[in-house]
């Protein structure tokens, strides 16, 4: 009986020759590994190339893989992984924290009609999460919109589980900081958080 | 566990309420973004170069190159020495001082 999932057997058929099977693969993760490259990069021709770059390690790799795991953690491993490269070249997330705050303050400099599409309160946590470091802005991205577990997020970033956890303690701690020093932010809300 | 699991509706707490603020900042920057099509359009074709890469590494039956490396090597290898290194043997010169 073959213990192979649904994945393995398309990197079975990869490995095998079967361009189709990279396909597949392509339409099952394009959206979410897309989403996540452009979440950290938030550079939409950079996210490109990094899925581009993902799926061709993938096809390089195909017959290293364990076809009797899942794809999802590994695929997600590579990505954040071009990503934080990306990102690093490009020197973002290096400006200084106190100017983020100044830019947090002096108010949203998006388009009006952005604008009224989007909450204060969206705004503000936004550009909370712009200040803070890119370690720990791929943690609470990772935890919050992946909905990964600690474990997940662990084995993606090639860390201890007790790191992720203390990244994500500060990460919301300095969220809740900004946060409430935001005078956008609605007086009970920001009650709330203190 | 993950974020949404350890969520429990009827006790909402502090963190709670900052990780959905999280989840909705986040999940508003990506939202209905796709890749363009041109990203398919890459892949396949960098991987069919991986794939003739690969093809063209793998030896294919006799080579040429081998005769020719073969010829190279018998022609340039001092055939004195390197018996008389294999085997531990005086050389042929030695036999002649001997006689001479």
């Amino acid at each position: 009986m073959s213990l192979r999932n649904q994945d393995g057997e398309l990197i079975f058929r990869i490995c095998q020759g079967d361009m189709q099977a990279l396909g597949v693969l392509y339409e099952k993760y394009k959206t979410q590994m897309f989403r996540t490259a452009l979440a950290i990069t938030r550079d939409p021709g950079a996210a490109e190339d990094i899925l581009q770059e993902g799926f061709l390690r993938l096809y390089a790799n195909a017959t290293r893989l364990d076809e009797k795991r899942s794809l999802a953690p590994w695929l997600y491993r590579v990505i954040v992984n071009l990503s934080y490269n990306w990102v690093t070249r490009r020197g973002r997330w290096m400006v200084p924290l106190e100017h983020a705050i100044e830019r947090l303050r002096s108010g949203p400099k998006s388009s009006p009609e952005k604008v009224m599409e989007q909450s204060e309160v969206q705004q503000v946590v936004q550009e909370a999460l712009d200040s803070l470091s890119f370690k720990h802005r791929v943690v609470l991205m990772l935890f919050y919109l992946n909905e990964f577990s600690l474990k997940e997020v662990a084995y993606i970033l090639d860390l201890p589980e007790g790191t992720v956890k203390s990244r994500l303690y500060y990460g919301r701690k300095r969220l809740r900081a900004c946060l409430r020093k935001d005078s956008r932010v609605l007086g009970g809300m920001a009650y709330e958080l203190s | 566990m993950n974020y949404r699991e350890k969520r429990e509706p009827s006790s909402p707490d502090l963190d709670d309420v900052l990780g959905q603020l999280i989840y909705q900042a986040l999940s508003a920057e990506v939202r209905g973004t796709e890749p363009s099509p041109r990203v398919w359009k890459n892949i396949y074709q960098g991987a069919i170069d991986i794939r003739d890469a690969r093809l063209d590494k793998k030896p294919r039956g006799f080579s040429l190159s081998f005769l020719s490396n073969l010829l190279a090597f018998l022609s340039d290898e001092n055939w004195e020495d390197r018996l008389s290194r294999q085997r531990p043997m005086p050389l042929w010169s030695d036999y002649l001082l001997l006689v001479a």
